[in-house]
This record gives structure tokens, C-alpha cells and sequence, in this order.
């Protein structure tokens, strides 16, 4: 062919035009409403951005289990919702208007609250609970181990509902629970499969409804207009979450006003949004504790002086400056600072080398010289922190190799063969609901092997005045509180003084946002969860 | 032996390779110690929640009878299902791979369209300015790291000069306002198909700078590549006495001298193509791109098995596949190659 350098030209031509065309097109931006019709004005919909890396695990609210509480949240109601710390009461009226527990705690009655109704029509009732409870037990998947202690669900009337346990618990704090305590249509999701959930439905009562999901790129919730708690017009219409994997990205979205919030901003990444106009940053403390749990059947750990000398020798500010860039504080003791049963009655080890130094020659170690395996779940920013921990062991003798790993890798390696067993697990911890038991038994009440049965104990640590005391009192705690809190007392101080877990630090929330919204807050009691319809426009 | 026998013969061999990936892929993955259990049964399991997780996920039978029970279900279509997200595999692979596709087809003609002349008048004006200049420019492409040139593309366009998305597929006014109706998955196909031209200018704004990013690399290769066979070429008696009776200089560059060039042009775009199929993770992190190499990084990084296996054998397809094509298309390029 004779023009075939024609032909060629033409066709990178035609390519050059295909990029530059788009580019000198406007930009499409989420500001521009729909084209007003003849009759009326355009509506205006405020829309509030939200991006970050993680996107839905399970969609089923009685499985979810994972960070997808941050729309189930606002798709599902529970009966209670656990106040801000500090605030009272403690527990909050949500489905549920008022409750009561009997004499020896085994029966719990709510009285519901009238006029709900769910985003597919039907209205909420004592038959909507009972259903709902009964199907997560059922399921038995994701949280639905806090409803142990339930025996039976019994409808009285239509708003009234009977919970029968089998041994006595907080049910009021358990109905609160951002996990696994949602209530859904019975109508609606009687017969629904896992593929149904996954298309984009919700079957709650909340303020918000699932109205697009893409998985993996974004999840559209609208309000719902018949929500039982009413409507102003500066609250947000309409929730976009955008999947954005990478921080950097993320950090531009929100310079540029793209997005309105991002959940998880790197530390480094804080100063600069500060001084960034049109940006909020606020910090908010969590119930979000970093643990080294010790193995305390391998030597050396396994001596009590020992254990107490690593923790002698935890530079606990140097992690709060250099690992958490000042936002976070020292634990004091296991419970997370503003948490029920948090006290400052223990023993609190600060950053002392000679007493470090003592405990070691005490226990036959005058100059340290053993080796310390940690296992630490990678990707959270610990490389950082095992740096640190292992400069400040290295000065009383102590060597440690750390690994980072997935979650379930550490897993694989702290429940199976002893002798392979790591001498340090790094892990962190957050209620699923709230109660001193969730952190105290969870992590520490004792276990036969096999390991992980029904807790997440990787110190292996045996003792029976502990378990005693934290059985007792997570019976008591349904219906007398107080005494309950004084034996969690007593069982904290008892591990303080041994030791098994070394909590390294308080972590708090840094969360940025457009100046433009007000009410953006953090309850330590709901991770990964913004109040959405609290916040509002600024006017 | 004739072309169609070596393209029989080139297929089974295939479908062999294949089958002994997915052995090898089955045996590598669990060597390294994880707990699709505890991945299954989610982050607050009880140990009996795992072992009931394993139990059901056939993890207790043996290494033999489990991968039988994997290629019995790979013929009936089925790819498993993902540990983490409870979903079957074949739809999140049929979900991220056209966007994957998207991006490499579009890179790969940028690369050709640019790498491939950049060599030619490299070849042809050789130890100049000209091909100092490309030389130079294609080693850059070969060297600079991908999401360090997405990044600073970001800056460039999306920071400063705000004429470009700064990352997606599409902008959030085109779902909400204009949404693309899914026929191929390749956005630019769908909206030309249904009429979408709000969805398919969006759609176009939104491939440029990752598909530039991608394209760098191989576009650097193309203009070596094509470079120094030309180079060789161009040294021969043929060109010499093509010179001598008069033909232009631009018919013997792109007619006579180039042609020897698109046989080795044509494997290494093969490889190449196959080859992106799983390595745009970084650039698809950082342009939010919801792609085959993010999908496959965080299966690996958790352990899910099905998932990895799954992306696997996808890449170990079409990387064969496309050998075999490119092989065989290697006898329309070059006519003295006869099977």
C-alpha cells in the first residue's frame, strides 16, 4: 500500500485526539445536581466522602464481624447503644426505650420503641427481635458468641420481649454491641441468600440505606426517609465511600476537597493536614490497646521476674513520640484508659533500666544474654516499634528477633507445636462489647490445650485466683456492677504484678475532615464507626 | 509438519504446562504457614469456629485428594471460594480482570505506538542528537518505577494543574448521574456500546494516567528492541542495493529494514501482555484501580488459598495462550518460518 505512513499518521492521530479531547472536557464533578425539571427547584443533596482501603467482608448483619460496621452501622439498629465515655447513662435507648432485669439477673425484659420501620416496609416489633436474635445464635457465625448466655427469646406482646439466660450477663450492654446485636425484617430477610446480601440489600431500621455497591470501588447509602428519629435539612442525604487503597491518594482526595473524611492517615502525614486550610483534624481517644502477650510456659518467661524486667525496660514514651507521633498515651494496667473497669490502683511500670537490671540478676540473668522470638502482625507499623523494644532490651542484655506476619499466620504458629511456639506475640485488642470480662477472660483466663478454643490467649498464662476472680465477677456484672468492677480490680492488679502481658500503649484516633461538617466525633465503644446522622452542615 | 498440527501440538502442550502450574501453585502455597480457618471463620473465631472452618473447607483430607477435588470443581467452571470473602472466585476474576484488561490493552498500544518509531528514527539517524535523546528516554522508561511516575503524574495533573482525575475507574458524577451499564466490562467498550458519551469521556479521563505509568516500561523495551535489530538490518547488502536503485529512504525504513523486526516485537508484546496481567498491583494501588495485581497482592498477603490459586492459573492461561498465539502468528510476520 503507497500511504500506508498516511495511514499510520492518521491512526496516532486519531490516538493523540482520543487523550486530548477528554482532557479539555469540564470535569464532572459530584456538585452538579441532576437538570431541574420544569415544576421545581433542584433538591439539594448533601453528600458527605468518605474513602479509605478497607471495603465489606460479610454483609449478612448477623455475621458481619469486621470493618463493614462502618455502613451496617448505619443500615441496622440495635436495641441499646453504649453512650460516650463518661457520659451517662451508660447504656443509651435506641430500639429498645427502657428495660429491666430481674432479682438473680436471668431475666431481662425490653420494652420497645413503637412507630419503627424497616427500610422495606414492614414495622419493627418484639417478633423483629426475637427473630433476629434467634438467627444470629443460629447462624453461629461472626459475634454470635455474646448471646451464650441467652437460653430462650420470649415475645410477650408486640413490644415487649423476654430475654431467659442461662447464667446471668449485661444483656442491656450486650444488645449494644457493634457486632453481631442487629435487627433485621423477619419478612424480608426470611429465605435471603448470602448472594442477595452481596447484591447491595439491607433489611434494617437505620437512618441510612444501601442504595449502589460496587465491591471493591464504592458503597452509596441514602437516608431513609421514614426513619423513626426524623430528618433536619443540614444532615447528610447521601453517604459515598469510596475504596481508595493507597494513604498517599487518599491525603490529595482530601487537600483537594474530593473527600470529606478518611478513617486511616499515616502518622507522618498528620502535621501537614494541620496546617492545611479547610481541614479539621481531630484526635480522639479509643479502646484500642497494643499488647505484647509473653509466653509464660518457655523459658526464660516462665519466671515472673523476668517478665517483670522486659516490662522494666519498655520505653513506653518512646513508642507514644515515635511510633504513634505523640497521639496515644502509656496503659495503665490492661484495661483501656476511660473503659469500664479501667483503674490506676495496679502496679504501673514505667522506663527503668537499673530496676530492670536487679529483676534480671535476681532471676540468674546478670547480664541478660538470651534471645526473645517476637511475632508481630505486620502492615500496622510495628517494624517501628520492635526497633525501638529491641534498643532498649539490648541495653540490659536482652536480644530480639522480630517477624512480621498476617494474623493468621501468628495464629498458626502460637496454637501449634509448643516447642515452635514464639516467645512474644505483639497483637492488639478492642471490645467487641463493653465489659472488663472482653479484655481480662478473653486474652488471660486460663486454657487447655488445645489453645484457642474459645479465647485468644497467647501468654498460655495458669492461674487460678485470676480465673476465679474473673469468673465471678463476669457473673456478677449482669446485675450487680459494683461488686463485679472490685473483683476485675482485684484480678487486674494480680496480673500487673505478673506480668504475662505487657500492654504497650493506648492508641488514639487522628481523624481529618472538611470544615465544612459539624459533629464529627469518635465512641471509643464503636471502632471504624462515624455517627453519621449526627453530623450535619455547618451554616 | 504443517501449521495446523504445531497448533494442536502447541495447545496440548499447553493445557500440560497448565496442569503442572496448578500442581506446583496447590503444593507452594501451603508451604508457608497460615490458617485459612482462622481466615474463613473471621478475626474473633474461637478455635472451634477454625477447626470447623477447616472441616468444612475439606482442609483435613489429604494434599492428593484435595487438589482432585480443586481440578474436579475447575472443570465444572467452579474456581472455589474466596476465604475472605466468602464469594466465588470466577465472579470476583470476572469482576477485576476486564479492568485489568483495559488498562494493559491501552498501554500496550501506547507503548507501540510511541517505543516503536522512537526506535526506527533511532536506528535510522544513529550517534545523532535524535538518538541520543531516545536512548536516553527509553532507558529512562525502562528504569523508573512505576508508582513513583504515578505519583508524581498525580501531582502534576490532578494537584496542580486539575485537568485530570486523580484516581478510580469513573468520577462519582458518572455513577450517580450516568451509569454504565455493564456489557464487556471494558468501560470504554460499554459506553460507546450503550451511548453512554458522559460515561465514556469520564471513562477516558480516568485511563490516561495509569495506563501512561504502565505503558513506560514497555515502551523503553520496544524502542531498544526495535533499535537494535534494525541497527542489524540496516547494514545489509540488501538495504544497500535497495539505496542504490532509488527507493526512498522512508519505503526502505518502514518497508524493507523494519520487517525483520516484528517477529521479536511480536513475542516480547506477548510476553509482555501476559506478564501485566498480575504485576500492575502498584500502580493499580495508587490510582485506586480495581484490578487483577491488587486482587491477587491481598490474597496472597492473608493466604487465601482459592483466591491465589484462582489468579494463578488465570495468569498461567493467558500467559501460555498468548505464547502459543504469538507463535503462531510469527508465520504471517515472518513467511520464511514454516512448521
Amino acid at each position: 500500500m503507497k500511504y500506508k505512513w498516511l495511514v499510520s499518521l492518521g491512526l496516532i492521530g486519531c490516538l493523540i485526539a482520543s487523550f486530548a479531547l477528554p482532557m479539555c472536557a469540564p470535569a464532572p464533578s459530584v456538585e452538579e445536581e441532576t437538570p431541574p425539571t420544569e415544576e421545581e427547584a433542584p433538591p439539594v443533596i448533601n453528600t458527605f466522602t468518605w474513602a479509605d482501603y478497607t471495603d465489606w467482608t460479610e454483609m449478612d448483619p448477623s455475621a458481619a464481624f469486621s470493618v463493614e460496621t462502618t455502613w451496617i452501622s448505619q443500615c441496622y439498629e440495635t436495641l441499646t447503644h453504649y453512650n460516650y465515655p463518661g457520659e451517662t447513662p451508660e447504656v443509651l435507648p435506641c430500639l429498645a426505650t427502657s428495660w429491666d432485669v430481674s432479682e438473680d439477673g436471668l431475666k431481662w425484659t425490653f420494652h420497645l420503641r413503637e412507630g419503627v420501620k424497616f427500610h422495606c416496609g414492614y414495622g419493627f416489633d418484639a417478633g423483629a427481635v426475637k427473630y433476629s436474635i434467634d438467627r444470629t445464635m443460629e447462624k453461629g457465625e461472626g459475634a454470635a458468641w455474646i448471646w451464650a448466655p441467652v437460653e430462650s427469646v420470649k415475645v410477650l406482646d408486640t413490644y415487649t420481649v423476654e430475654f431467659d439466660l442461662k447464667y446471668a450477663a449485661p444483656l442491656d450492654v450486650i444488645a449494644s454491641s457493634g457486632y453481631g446485636a442487629y435487627i433485621t425484617c423477619p419478612v424480608c430477610t426470611e429465605g435471603k441468600t448470602s448472594d442477595w446480601f452481596w447484591a447491595g440489600h439491607d433489611t434494617g431500621t437505620g437512618p441510612y440505606k444501601i442504595t449502589e455497591y460496587e465491591k471493591g470501588e464504592y458503597t452509596i447509602l441514602e437516608r431513609f426517609d421514614d426513619y423513626w428519629g426524623g430528618w433536619e435539612d443540614n444532615q447528610i442525604d447521601r453517604f459515598i465511600y469510596k475504596v481508595v487503597p493507597e494513604g498517599a491518594t487518599r491525603l490529595k482526595l482530601l487537600k483537594a476537597g474530593e473527600i470529606d473524611f478518611t478513617y486511616n492517615i499515616a502518622r507522618e502525614s498528620i502535621p501537614e493536614l494541620v496546617e492545611a486550610p479547610g481541614i479539621v483534624v481531630k484526635s480522639f481517644p479509643t479502646y484500642l490497646v497494643s499488647y505484647a502477650h509473653l509466653n509464660t510456659q518457655k523459658a526464660p518467661l516462665n519466671d515472673v521476674r523476668v517478665r517483670q524486667a522486659i516490662a522494666y525496660a519498655t520505653p513506653y514514651k518512646d513508642f507514644v513520640d515515635f511510633v504513634l507521633m505523640g497521639y496515644g498515651q502509656q496503659s495503665q494496667g490492661v484495661i483501656p484508659y476511660g473503659m469500664l473497669g479501667y483503674s490506676e490502683n495496679c502496679k504501673q511500670y514505667n522506663l527503668d533500666l537499673d530496676k530492670a537490671r536487679a529483676l534480671l540478676t535476681e532471676a540468674g540473668y546478670p547480664d541478660g544474654g538470651f534471645t526473645l522470638h517476637v511475632n508481630y502482625i505486620s502492615g500496622v507499623g510495628w517494624d517501628k516499634l520492635v526497633e525501638i523494644w529491641g534498643a532498649s532490651l539490648g541495653e540490659i542484655g536482652i536480644t530480639l528477633k522480630a517477624t512480621g506476619m498476617p494474623w493468621s499466620q501468628a495464629w498458626s504458629i502460637a496454637t501449634g507445636p509448643l516447642e515452635e511456639r514464639q516467645d512474644i506475640c505483639i497483637y492488639s485488642w478492642w471490645p467487641t462489647y463493653i465489659d472488663p470480662y472482653d479484655f481480662l477472660g478473653s486474652m488471660l483466663h486460663s486454657e487447655e490445650e488445645p489453645i484457642g478454643a474459645y479465647s485468644f490467649h497467647l501468654t498460655y498464662y495458669k492461674n487460678p485466683e485470676f480465673d476465679n476472680l474473673v469468673d465471678t465477677a463476669n457473673e456478677l456484672i449482669g446485675y450487680n456492677r459494683e461488686e463485679a468492677l472490685g473483683l476485675f480490680d482485684q484480678a487486674q492488679c494480680i496480673l500487673m504484678e505478673d506480668s504475662p502481658i505487657i500492654p504497650l500503649y493506648d492508641y488514639t484516633r487522628v481523624l481529618p475532615y472538611q470544615d465544612k461538617w459539624t459533629g464529627v466525633s469518635f465512641n471509643p465503644a464503636y471502632d471504624y464507626i462515624l455517627p453519621l446522622y449526627d453530623i450535619r452542615l455547618v451554616s | 509438519m504443517g501449521l495446523r498440527a504445531y497448533a494442536v501440538r502447541r495447545i496440548a502442550q499447553a493445557i500440560v504446562i497448565i496442569i503442572g502450574i496448578s500442581l506446583i501453585g496447590f503444593v507452594l502455597i501451603r508451604i508457608v504457614p497460615s490458617n485459612p480457618g482462622a481466615l474463613w471463620a473471621g478475626r474473633h473465631a474461637t478455635q472451634e469456629q477454625m477447626e470447623a472452618a477447616e472441616t468444612e473447607l475439606g482442609l483435613n483430607k489429604p494434599l492428593s485428594t484435595q487438589y482432585l477435588i480443586f481440578a474436579g470443581k475447575l472443570f465444572q467452571g467452579d474456581l472455589g471460594t474466596s476465604l475472605s470473602t466468602k464469594r466465588p472466585i470466577s465472579s470476583d476474576i470476572g469482576k477485576y480482570l476486564p479492568a485489568s484488561l483495559e488498562l494493559i490493552v491501552l498501554s500496550l498500544i501506547i507503548a507501540f505506538l510511541i517505543g516503536v518509531p522512537l526506535g526506527i528514527l533511532s536506528s535510522s539517524k544513529k550517534d545523532t542528537v535524535a538518538d541520543h535523546g531516545s536512548r536516553i528516554f527509553a532507558i529512562a522508561g525502562v528504569s523508573i518505577a512505576g508508582f513513583w511516575l504515578a505519583m508524581m503524574l498525580q501531582i502534576i495533573f490532578f494537584s496542580k494543574l486539575d485537568i485530570l482525575p486523580l484516581e478510580g475507574r469513573v468520577s462519582m458524577d458518572v455513577i450517580i448521574n450516568y451509569p454504565i451499564r455493564r456489557v464487556t466490562g471494558l468501560n470504554l467498550v460499554d459506553t460507546l456500546i450503550t451511548g453512554n458519551w458522559m460515561g465514556f469521556v469520564d471513562a477516558a479521563r480516568h485511563l490516561i494516567l495509569p495506563s501512561l505509568v504502565l505503558a513506560v516500561y514497555p515502551m523503553g523495551m520496544f524502542a531498544r528492541m526495535t533499535r537494535t535489530k534494525m541497527l542489524e538490518v540496516l547494514d545489509e547488502d540488501y538495504i544497500c542495493a535497495a539505496r542504490a536503485s532509488g527507493l526512498s529512504e522512508k519505503t526502505i525504513l518502514f518497508r524493507y529494514a523494519f520487517k525483520p523486526s516484528a517477529g521479536p516485537l511480536l513475542t516480547i508484546l506477548g510476553l509482555t501482555f501476559a506478564y501485566m496481567v498480575t504485576s500492575t498491583a502498584l500502580v493499580e494501588f495508587v490510582f485506586s484501580w480495581p484490578g487483577l495485581g491488587r486482587y491477587w497482592v491481598s490474597a496472597v498477603i492473608v493466604g487465601d488459598y482459592p483466591a491465589i490459586m484462582g489468579i494463578t492459573l488465570v495468569a498461567a492461561i493467558a500467559f501460555v495462550f498468548v505464547n502459543v498465539a504469538v507463535d503462531l502468528m510469527q508465520t504471517v510476520v515472518d513467511p520464511r518460518i514454516k512448521y
